[in-house]
């Protein structure tokens, strides 16, 4: 069962946004928010990432710079069709949506990166995950996978036992995190934090005080390290990883719609200003 | 003295880890719950840490450059395995890993 999604109006869209979902998640976990986003007027496209399909020993195979050719493809695609593109994204997606800031520079209209995951450096994770880069290393990594577990990434109850059934039944996302998937994020990451300063577009950050997975650090030091002159770093105080469906999410939408209409006007009026 | 407590470590830890290696290729975690399995795989990954960190003592304390060098390698072996390792010939690598190991505990017996 496919969970992309391409939620497009007629005419008149004010542009197109290029969701990313997270680490063995699916376009499943953006749809609240891509829904969002196309009722004030955007384009919305979310495609699984590779490795993310109907089979699941594809995490065990696929390597981050699928994912980098896959995101860089994607956002190609809508340049050539649209005038604004934006690109957002959780968790994984986070830092695939700086990836292709990093690349194609001011090109990119807009970053929204929530949860960005630089680091495995969250309260949830064990007290023996100093041995993961000893795991991730050696033939271990294929044997483990860490179970998803309480809290789910999510702070509101009623919400993550919602999420608990749904990961049961497998049909919106894998219920552990192949160790395999974990080594090719973080190889990710460290290409991305090593380029952080090519990163010029406008840029949205939202992540938890409280994220269970990557700690508040990861957000830090892209908000220090981008050259973005135009950036808006926000906390949230009652959200853990998954602030699409979290207790703040109605706040998230918002000002993620915010930023996106803040930036059309910003990009319309330059255009005035040089037709002057 | 010291020599001596880093050498018993070092087999200490090459034979439960063979051990616990050998046992994941029997299968025996895939009867385990999903957290049991994942602990039963950190305690490996603590005992590999452990493994590379004395061999690589070893080859620091010991004496000869020709055991120096191949204590080395045996402490790099995991992560030359762990490069070259695919999804598909997991099996044939564990295997390859276990033998590295038992290799390297001979080793250290004969010298």
């Amino acid at each position: 069962m496919s969970l992309d999604f391409i939620l497009k109006h007629d005419n008149n869209s004010k542009g197109a946004v290029l969701l990313f979902h997270g680490l063995t998640g699916s376009p499943f976990e953006l749809k609240k928010y891509g829904q969002f986003l196309y009722n004030n007027g955007y384009d919305v496209f979310a495609e699984c990432l590779p490795g993310h399909g109907e089979k699941f020993e594809e995490i065990y195979t696929v390597k981050y710079e699928d994912w980098l050719e896959f995101a860089y493809s994607r956002f190609e695609k809508l340049k050539s069709e649209y005038k604004e593109v934006f690109v957002s994204g959780l968790c994984l997606g986070a830092v695939l949506a700086l990836a292709v800031g990093i690349k194609y520079k001011n090109e990119v209209s807009g970053i929204i990166a929530l949860s960005t995951t630089l680091y495995l450096d969250g309260w949830r994770l064990p007290w023996y995950k100093c041995f993961m880069p000893v795991a991730l290393a050696t033939i271990l990594r294929f044997y483990y996978n860490y179970p998803e577990c309480e809290p789910h990434g999510v702070k509101n109850i009623k919400t993550r036992n919602a999420v608990k059934k749904l990961l049961a039944k497998g049909d919106v996302g894998m219920n552990d995190f192949p160790m395999t998937g974990f080594k090719e994020l973080l190889e990710l990451s460290a290409v991305v934090r090593k380029n952080l300063q090519k990163v010029v577009s406008p840029i949205l950050l939202i992540h938890s005080k409280e994220d269970d997975l990557t700690s508040i650090r990861s957000s830090e030091i892209v908000n220090k390290k981008i050259s973005s002159k135009d950036k808006e770093y926000i906390i949230l105080y009652d959200s853990y990883h998954m602030v699409l469906y979290d207790n703040e999410k109605e706040f998230v939408f918002n000002k993620a719609v915010e930023f996106l209409n803040n930036h059309i006007k910003i990009n319309e009026k330059t255009e005035e200003l040089i037709c002057i | 003295m010291y020599l001596k407590i880093m050498e018993f470590s070092f087999l200490g830890v090459a034979l439960i880890l063979t051990f616990l290696l050998f046992i994941r290729e029997l299968g025996v975690t895939k009867k385990m719950s999903p957290m049991r399995a994942s602990d039963f795989v950190s305690s490996m990954a603590g005992l590999m840490f452990g493994y590379v960190i004395l061999a690589f003592l070893l080859a620091l304390f010991l004496k000869g450059i020709q055991v120096k060098f191949t204590m080395v390698l045996f402490g790099f072996m995991p992560f030359i395995i762990g490069k070259i390792v695919t999804y598909k010939k997991v099996h044939f690598y564990s295997i390859i890993q276990i033998v590295c190991i038992i290799v390297s505990i001979v080793y250290v017996i004969s010298l």
